[in-house]
């Protein structure tokens, strides 16, 4: 179990090491044990202990607490610590990027969901910048974020976009509270979540309405030679990016194009535009800020029903339910979900049914 | 040496393949190119990874020839060495200079 998390504090240390620096150690230590014990739990499907441990660790709703490192173009991680919580700007701009788009990250899920933070127990956000040199990624390495700078040829710096951070944050919420297997459906379903908040992170620090936002994923991280407004577009899958050197942007908008293929893990970041379609469809038939309805749908199911394993069709019928318990079966709300899904060519059959069979 | 190299997957889902020879290469990149090998030991590893991926993890598949060696991996950035992660990069810069040729 431990083995499949690739977390090195986890592979080292075992659980009841892990249960006593919670209870002993300091305020630091303690919260590395609890982060470790909580996602190995997880894993092994014991949620159940957690409890235990989970006041030792918890921060206060809303004390929101982030710190950002410089890896200094190396391969080791967290490298240097640059930026605290509350201190003053830093003269570097990924550092100040990286932390203001956290924080905006953190007073989404706060303000939209009630949530404190990616394990919803004020779990402090750690960000790392300047991660290797001319890397051309970021990603969520299941403690921390991480941020490369680009190439300067294609990429630039990726902490520029805020959803980027907002995905990669979600990354984190999508570990503690679904595990969705990083392959295949299960896959991009977790690329998927990431993109909607990450989208809606942007959304709702512009403060904008469905129909106003832009719908794009990394928009302005393309060097300036690039033809390519972003890397994914939820409003129209496919059509982000079209450059003679790195090719055209792969995501299909419907099942009919589903992408069969080794590569990217099974297509987790080909086959999200699916889902990513049905999403914004919902969104704008919903109208009014995207957050607030369409958003939690989708965050209550991502809460409450999502299985490591959850497919396509599964994940549909559980937002389907989800839409019924919050607005009310049969009402507008649940039967936009049924439509939008139907766009991608994702009928939801009979809920009961769906729903039972997509359970554990 | 012969390395076909294949990196997707990461945020941004770029893919890059490329074809690469030290016998077309200038004399010193082809030798940081042994030295990166020597060191990372592409022979040696398994042909699938060991470990889960990490969201956003970058995919790597290889097949390295060697006079009679001949090896195919596929692995992730998150279960390579540190060593191995120095030759994706390497490779990674070759596969994007050879793009911007033929592209």
């Amino acid at each position: 179990m431990c083995k499949e998390l690739h977390n090195r504090f986890c592979f080292i240390i075992p659980p009841h090491i892990h249960e006593s620096i919670a209870r002993n150690g300091n305020d630091r230590q303690k919260e590395h044990a609890y982060q470790a014990l909580n996602v190995s739990a997880h894993m092994r499907g014991q949620r159940e202990i957690l409890n235990t441990f989970a006041v030792l660790a918890t921060t206060p709703t809303g004390v929101e607490r982030r710190t950002i490192y410089n890896a200094q173009n190396g391969l080791a991680l967290p490298g240097k610590l640059v930026r605290g919580e509350g201190d003053p700007k830093n003269s570097d701009t990924s550092v100040n990027e990286a932390y203001d788009g956290s924080g905006k990250t953190y007073d989404f899920y706060l303000k939209a969901y009630a949530r404190n933070s990616i394990d919803d127990r004020g779990l402090r956000l750690d960000s790392s910048v300047h991660y290797r040199r001319n890397f051309n990624n970021a990603f969520w390495n299941g403690q921390q974020m991480v941020y490369g700078d680009g190439d300067g040829q294609i990429f630039q710096r990726f902490t520029k976009s805020i959803d980027v951070i907002g995905h990669e944050l979600t990354h984190g919420v999508t570990q503690y509270e679904a595990g969705l297997v990083y392959q295949d459906q299960p896959g991009a379903l977790n690329e998927h979540f990431s993109d909607v908040f990450g989208s809606l992170v942007k959304q709702f620090s512009k403060k904008q309405k469905a129909k106003q936002g832009d719908w794009l994923i990394g928009e302005g991280l393309f060097a300036p030679n690039i033809h390519g407004t972003a890397l994914r577009s939820m409003k129209s899958p496919g059509t982000a990016y079209n450059d003679p050197v790195i090719g055209k942007d792969p995501q299909p908008a419907h099942m009919k194009n589903f992408v069969n293929t080794t590569a990217d893990f099974g297509g987790v970041h080909i086959n999200s535009g699916i889902p990513n379609k049905a999403f914004y469809e919902l969104a704008v038939s919903l109208g009014g800020f995207a957050w607030e309805k369409a958003g939690k749908i989708w965050y209550r199911t991502l809460i409450d029903k999502i299985q490591p394993q959850t497919q396509f069709t599964e994940a549909a019928a559980m937002t389907h339910e989800v839409a019924g318990t919050l607005f009310g079966v049969g009402s507008l709300e649940q039967k936009a979900v049924r439509s939008a899904w139907a766009v991608v060519g994702i009928q939801i059959g009979a809920p009961l049914a769906i729903a039972a069979g997509a359970r554990r | 040496m012969r390395i076909s190299f294949e990196r997707t997957g990461g945020f941004a889902n770029v893919p890059l393949r490329a074809e690469i020879d030290t016998a077309q290469m200038p004399a010193d990149r082809a030798q940081d190119l042994e030295r990166l090998v020597e060191k990372a030991q592409p022979f040696d590893q398994p042909a699938q990874p060991q470990s889960m991926p990490v969201p956003d993890d970058l995919h790597y598949e290889l097949k390295v020839e060697d006079g009679s060696r001949s090896h195919s991996f596929r692995t992730s950035d998150s279960a390579a060495s540190d060593d191995l992660k120095m030759l994706f990069d390497f490779l990674g810069e070759e596969a994007l200079k050879k793009l911007r040729q033929h592209g």
